[in-house]
């Protein structure tokens, strides 16, 4: 009997202390599964960046989860109208995209302005018309009814600002282009002059020099023939729901990487000089332009 | 080009000849094979491309669909980077040009002739609907691509190939050569007589080189069996040479001493393989003369003087010489001849004085009368006369022949001088005179014998002529002799006669001593010639052969 209590009692004991083992488990494994879950950011990547160059997107992605200590997984989306839905869908966390992209959600109030990249020390870019280095064409209005290739049909710089100054030339942009090449990518677009299919691309001067500086033998194929700009250039933007502490981490490691040996190396093959914070920087140039386009088209269907 | 391929060895044109066979061979079979696969490579690129572009012709088409042409293009780019694809190009409805590998030819909207591309056309069709047409144009070097392996395996086979012909042509050739040069040491050897050099060879191989040598090899014995008879008839010669009692000597038309027997006379005849200066200057001497038989004699220290009876045989290019010691021979014969002289001297003496009685028989019976008339005085005179002929026919006799003033005499000369002479007796004889002279006729004799000779001869065919009868001289020469021939008409001699002829004081004339033809035969056989008679109904001829 006694020893059946004893046995009774010590059983009790031990269910009791099973049974708080396993709560303390269980609550671990969700608080590791909530932190885990909550450190974990999507980096959207669009034709802004050179595809090829994916090693130094890699790169980027490692240094800054060295950095910021976040698990950080990148996507590459196809067109500027994919990542506005993926950001705004929360898919994607924070996300490297074109002003004319920005300019688009900034209605929405969910994204913010991150970084900005700059060169020569300034936020600013260009849009490049190039041609083969032996082509005649000295201009963009010399492509007249030759066939064009553009990036993503809302990039700023790879077609809205070509459409834009051929509306402002007098030119139908509709007509102007016996056929306009949609690449998606800046890179492609500088693939499709070289390999002769278009006659001639608009393409983001920051890709342009990146792919410069990749394949200096190709690039002395091609010529530039308009620089149009500056303008304000392709920000990082992020979800405003972040948290403060990521956002802050991420920015310091993105204002650091000039500032590092590692950093230096990616923003050299990302043809980037450094992040600076955006400050009072206005993307409402190419806002003029869309809105100056957005009348245009609509005159056209009307 | 050709004379210089020739001028190589046997092993380089046997080695290049089995080199360049196996290579054409090697390329031939190479060639054909390659020229197979090549067709039905061919056939089957046009499967493999059709194949690809069926596996993208929805991708094509959707984006065809979506006025994605980037996308056409990149696709395109795609399989343009394989090596069967020359270029490839998408074509829509309108045949107007999609995208095309070729930027440089084709362009965006371009008008694209379907019929008449040459190359593949794979049409693109989604719900029996054709979008458009994928043009493809095949790669022809594609082909050599893929022959990229075979190619270094190719040529991998034909070093291999070359190789083993090398080695292959290098062992042949070997083989063959050092059979021919087995043969061609055999054959040097028995050229140079050195059959026990001769190499036996027993090779492995049945072909004709092999025949040959086992020819060569009966040849070989054969040939040692007629040298081992030739041998053995060697000795047998040599065996019977040596037992002769000549000494024969065999030389060279230079005179150089090729064979000779073992005799005692050699170191006489010979030295240092040549005849000595002395003999050779007499043999010389007799070859020029045509005198193939002559008598040689030689002083030699403590045997004194040896008489050789030499004879020279001409056979061919040699000339064989046959020396025959007839010293015995000729003492005999002085021996006999003194013998004979004494007997004779003893006969002639005999009958010398046998015939100066018989004359003088009558002069005692003359003398002895008292009174001597004309008559008797004439008679006595007549009967000295004969004595004193007689004595000097005598005389002649007993002189001996001078050989030491022997001088080549030309016959003919000396015949038509004698003729001259005797004109007179022929004329008063109407004798008809026929003469037939030879060529070069020379004898080695005294002028006074020889003369003596002709002188008796012509002298008996006058007197044995009949008046109005033909008398005939004739010369020539017959083997080592030169002939003197003189025939007379008239009564023939009879046997008894002729034998008796050559005999001192034999005669058949009312005033001859017997004595003229005994003088003739002595000289002509002293001189070591001989005479013939021969008297046949109305002809007698007198046959004088001199050396």
């Amino acid at each position: 009997m006694c020893f059946k209590n004893v046995f009774t009692q010590n059983g009790q004991k031990l269910t009791i202390l099973f049974q708080k083992l396993t709560t303390i488990l269980f609550l671990s494994s969700i608080f590791l599964f909530a932190s885990a879950n909550k450190n974990r950011l999507v980096l959207g990547l669009t034709g802004v960046v050179l595809k090829e160059d994916i090693a130094s997107i890699i790169k980027l992605k490692l240094y800054l989860e060295k950095e910021t200590h976040l698990n950080i997984a990148f996507k590459f989306v196809k067109s500027y109208a994919e990542i506005k839905t993926l950001l705004l869908d929360k898919s994607i966390n924070f996300a490297y995209i074109c002003g004319s992209t920005y300019v688009d959600l900034e209605s929405s109030n969910e994204i913010e302005l991150l970084v900005l990249p700059t060169i020569d020390k300034k936020p600013y870019y260009y849009s490049l018309i190039i041609t083969q280095k032996n082509s005649l064409y000295k201009s963009l209005y010399d492509l007249k009814g030759k066939v064009f290739a553009i990036s993503d049909p809302e990039s700023n710089s790879g077609s809205l600002v070509p459409q834009y100054k051929i509306y402002k030339k007098g030119y139908n942009f509709k007509n102007f282009f016996k056929k306009i090449i949609v690449t998606y990518d800046h890179g492609e677009s500088i693939d499709a002059v070289l390999s002769g299919y278009v006659e001639g691309a608009s393409v983001d001067s920051v890709v342009y020099r990146a792919f410069v500086y990749k394949n200096p033998k190709k690039a002395k194929r091609l010529k530039v023939i308009n620089m149009f700009g500056p303008y304000p250039i392709p920000p990082f933007v992020i979800r405003k729901d972040t948290s403060t502490v990521i956002k802050k981490e991420l920015i310091n490691a993105f204002l650091n990487m000039s500032k590092n040996k590692d950093g230096k190396k990616i923003l050299k093959s990302l043809a980037i000089d450094s992040f600076i914070k955006p400050g009072n920087i206005s993307y409402q140039k190419i806002r003029d332009i869309k809105y100056y386009l957005n009348i245009k088209e609509n005159r056209n269907d009307n | 080009m050709i004379t210089k391929i020739l001028s190589f060895s046997i092993k380089t044109k046997i080695t290049f000849t089995i080199f360049l066979i196996i290579l054409f061979l090697s390329g031939g079979i190479i060639y054909t094979v390659k020229n197979s696969l090549t067709k039905n490579i061919k056939s089957s690129s046009v499967n493999i491309v059709k194949e690809l572009v069926g596996v993208n012709e929805t991708f094509i088409i959707k984006s065809l669909l979506e006025d994605d042409y980037w996308s056409i293009y990149n696709v395109l780019k795609s399989l343009s980077n394989l090596d069967i694809i020359k270029s490839i190009g998408v074509i829509d409805d309108k045949d107007k040009v999609v995208a095309h590998t070729n930027t440089k030819k084709y362009h965006i909207y371009q008008n694209f002739d379907l019929q008449d591309f040459k190359g593949i056309k794979i049409p693109l069709s989604s719900d029996n609907v054709r979008l458009g047409t994928c043009v493809v144009e095949i790669n022809n070097d594609a082909l050599g691509y893929l022959f990229k392996d075979m190619d270094k395996q190719i040529y991998i086979y034909i070093i291999i190939l070359a190789l083993i012909s090398f080695v292959l042509a290098y062992f042949i050739s070997e083989r063959i050569l050092k059979r021919l040069n087995i043969l061609s040491y055999n054959a040097k050897c028995i050229q140079e007589g050195k059959l026990d050099k001769v190499i036996q060879y027993k090779s492995i191989e049945k072909d004709e080189i092999s025949m040959f040598q086992e020819s060569m090899e009966i040849i070989l014995k054969q040939l040692n069996i007629s040298i081992d008879n030739e041998q053995k008839l060697k000795t047998f010669y040599h065996e019977i040479l040596k037992g002769l009692n000549e000494l024969i000597v065999i030389t060279d038309k230079k005179f150089s001493l090729k064979y000779q027997n073992d005799h005692p006379f050699k170191n006489i005849i010979l030295k240092e393989n040549r005849f000595k200066s002395g003999i050779l200057v007499k043999i010389k001497e007799h070859i020029s003369n045509n005198t193939n038989r002559f008598v040689l004699h030689l002083e030699v220290l403590g045997k004194g003087i040896i008489y050789l009876y030499v004879i020279i045989e001409k056979i061919g290019e040699m000339y064989s010489f046959s020396f025959t010691d007839i010293t015995k021979l000729k003492n005999l014969e002085e021996k006999e001849q003194l013998a004979n002289s004494f007997e004779i001297i003893g006969e002639i003496s005999s009958s010398v004085v046998h015939e100066i009685k018989n004359h003088l028989q009558p002069v005692k019976l003359l003398v002895e009368q008292e009174s001597l008339d004309m008559e008797d005085h004439r008679r006595i005179v007549d009967i000295i006369a004969k004595i004193d002929a007689l004595v000097n026919d005598f005389l002649s006799v007993g002189k001996p022949i001078d050989k030491n003033l022997s001088e080549y005499i030309d016959i003919n000369l000396a015949i038509k001088d004698y003729l001259f002479l005797f004109a007179n007796e022929m004329k008063s004889k109407n004798i008809l005179l026929c003469k037939e002279y030879g060529v070069n006729l020379k004898v080695l004799m005294g002028n006074y014998d020889y003369e003596l000779i002709i002188a008796n001869l012509i002298k008996n065919a006058i007197e044995a002529s009949p008046k109005n009868g033909k008398m005939f001289i004739k010369t020539y020469k017959k083997d080592e002799y030169k002939v003197f021939q003189i025939t007379n008409e008239g009564k023939p001699i009879d046997k008894d006669t002729i034998k008796n002829i050559s005999k001192p004081f034999f005669t058949t004339k009312k005033r001859g001593s017997g004595l003229g033809l005994y003088i003739t035969y002595k000289i002509v056989y002293l001189y070591g010639g001989f005479i013939e008679v021969t008297s046949r109904e109305s002809k007698t001829s007198f046959n004088i052969y001199l050396p």
